[in-house]
């Protein structure tokens, strides 16, 4: 009988080395189906051999060991691979595994070239997401599925047809050129700052708390893999400090809470001290960009509810400079919100009607924004209709009732 | 891994095959080829130039009744205009070469793995 303790803890555990002993299976020339096998048949090992003892200290070195050797094993087995001139001779060690000294070096993170391959341009972008939940973070196709509200069979079905593409059409495993790196980690920011939004959405819902997490987990990790990449350092300040709000944004009646009546106290400082932690490193570099400039509107925002500075002239500037690289509809309405608190409301206005830009009538945010200006302005008629606008386009309960009865 | 590349037109190249522009149209075409040979990629003898879509002739057979068509499969903007057999290591390598195409610019390269020997 397994002790669900230890049995939960050991879930856990290999959870968080899954991205690690994927990765470096991979680095040393294993085909992903393979090592994602050896790596469950390690873990079946690790419960049967764990369930009366404890892990050893090195839980990594040792299933890593135990994972390369089913590898191994498998490798042979696959009759595809038979003609392979490079085959080790190494005999099946899988039954001995658990006598084997595990390396007391724990295993090198070669988890980037997970990163880059969940992201590769010629795998489907809605896919992309998932991938790197399941590769990296070692999720079910159950907990991913219930994560982008699909059918469990979809979600394993997308998956497998993903992984499918890797190997048949041969995308590589291997990290790309230097020269390519920056726009290939481009994409894997985008990516995780989709994840990331997925579970911005009521923030109360826990299945998107653990959405959020997600994002956030994976960010810090390739934090720590590229910390010479400041957009990425960028990304991470980005979303610390919007997480930092997540217990703010609804009151004790789940009701909405816009940024300007938050309650300080119910935002979260630890999560901020990271945040500004990443920003600091990330300005270092002296290379701005999109997420970056993200991430210093946000803590200028945090720095003017606690102290006042900097105003919303100096804000300003941020989003002019944030729109010169990245003009993308939520950062222009942005802008005019900062310029609607700067010059007032009706300058904004104006600035809101002469906004072109396709699919903006769909656009939940530009509605909010117009009903917040046309409010401002007196003029309750068209702000009714803004309002209602903006209730309709928007799914989260607690939005909507902001909006109106 | 082998891969088939084919290239994929829009009318106004097809039109400068021939005309003032088409040295310059096979000329770069034949750099293109040469440059697949030098790079060791190209298998050869298994790639061809198609003639224009208004050529072709396309075949069904729906309820043993044959269905024959004038013109393409498709009718889209971008026509396939020809297509190689390239042998390289991944998909990045074929992507890459995929994009030096001369019609890479104007049309579209589309990249697929052939079917492994059984």
């Amino acid at each position: 009988m397994i002790d669900p303790d230890l049995n939960r803890s050991v879930d856990r555990a290999f959870r968080t080395s899954y991205g690690k002993l994927l990765a470096l299976l991979i680095q040393q020339g294993f085909e992903l189906e393979i090592a994602e096998d050896a790596i469950g048949a390690a873990l079946a090992e690790a419960l049967h051999h764990w369930k009366t003892e404890t892990p050893p200290a090195q839980f990594e070195g040792w299933l890593f060991t135990v994972a390369k050797h089913r590898a191994i094993d498998l490798r042979r087995r696959d009759s595809r691979l038979e003609r392979l001139p490079s085959l080790e001779t190494e005999t099946s060690l899988s039954t001995q595994a658990m006598t084997v000294t595990p390396d007391p070096e724990p295993i090198p993170d070669e988890r980037l070239r997970l990163f880059l391959l969940c992201t590769h341009p010629s795998i489907d972008t809605r896919i992309q997401t998932p991938l790197m939940l399941q590769l990296i973070l070692g999720f079910q196709a159950s907990d991913i599925a219930a994560a982008y509200l699909v059918p469990e069979d979809a979600m394993a079905q997308r998956l497998v047809r993903a992984k499918r593409k890797i190997r048949d059409a041969a995308i590589p495993l291997e990290l790309p050129s230097e020269n390519q790196l920056p726009e290939r980690l481009e994409a894997v920011l985008q990516a995780l700052y989709a994840l990331y939004n997925r579970g911005w959405d009521q923030p109360t819902n826990p299945d998107h708390l653990s959405t959020a997490t997600e994002a956030l987990e994976l960010v810090q990790v390739l934090a720590r893999l590229q910390p010479d990449y400041p957009e990425v350092l960028g990304l991470a300040a980005l979303m610390l400090y919007c997480e930092s709000r997540r217990a703010a944004r609804r009151d004790s009646l789940d009701q909405f809470v816009p940024l300007e009546d938050q309650d300080l106290i119910r935002w979260d400082t630890s999560l901020i001290e990271q945040a500004e932690t990443f920003l600091n490193a990330a300005s270092k570099a002296r290379q701005p960009g999109r997420f970056q400039l993200e991430a210093a509107i946000q803590s200028a925002h945090v720095s003017r509810r606690r102290t006042g500075w900097p105003t919303y002239s100096e804000i300003l500037r941020l989003y002019d400079a944030l729109i010169q690289l990245a003009p993308t509809l939520s950062a222009k309405l942005a802008r005019i919100v900062a310029l609607g608190e700067h010059l007032g409301a009706a300058h904004a206005l104006t600035e809101l009607e002469q906004l072109i830009h396709p699919n903006y009538a769909s656009f939940q945010p530009y509605w909010a924004v117009r009903a917040h200006l046309l409010t401002l302005l007196g003029d309750e008629s068209q702000a009714a209709q803004a309002r209602s606008m903006a209730k309709s386009l928007s799914e989260d309960q607690a939005v909507r009732a902001f909006f109106g009865p | 891994m082998t891969y088939s590349l084919l290239f994929y037109e829009v009318e106004s190249e097809f039109a400068r095959r021939e005309g003032p522009d088409a040295p310059a149209y096979w000329g770069a075409w034949s750099s293109y080829i040469d440059l697949l040979a030098e790079e060791k990629a190209l298998v050869p003898g298994n790639g061809a130039g198609l003639q224009p879509p208004s050529l072709a002739t396309t075949v069904r057979v729906r309820s043993d009744q044959q269905q024959i068509q004038d013109g393409p499969f498709a009718d889209t903007k971008e026509q396939l205009a020809g297509f190689v057999l390239l042998d390289v290591e991944n998909l990045d390598i074929a992507l890459r070469l995929a994009a030096l195409a001369p019609c890479a610019t104007t049309g579209a390269v589309e990249v697929r793995p052939i079917m492994p020997n059984p």
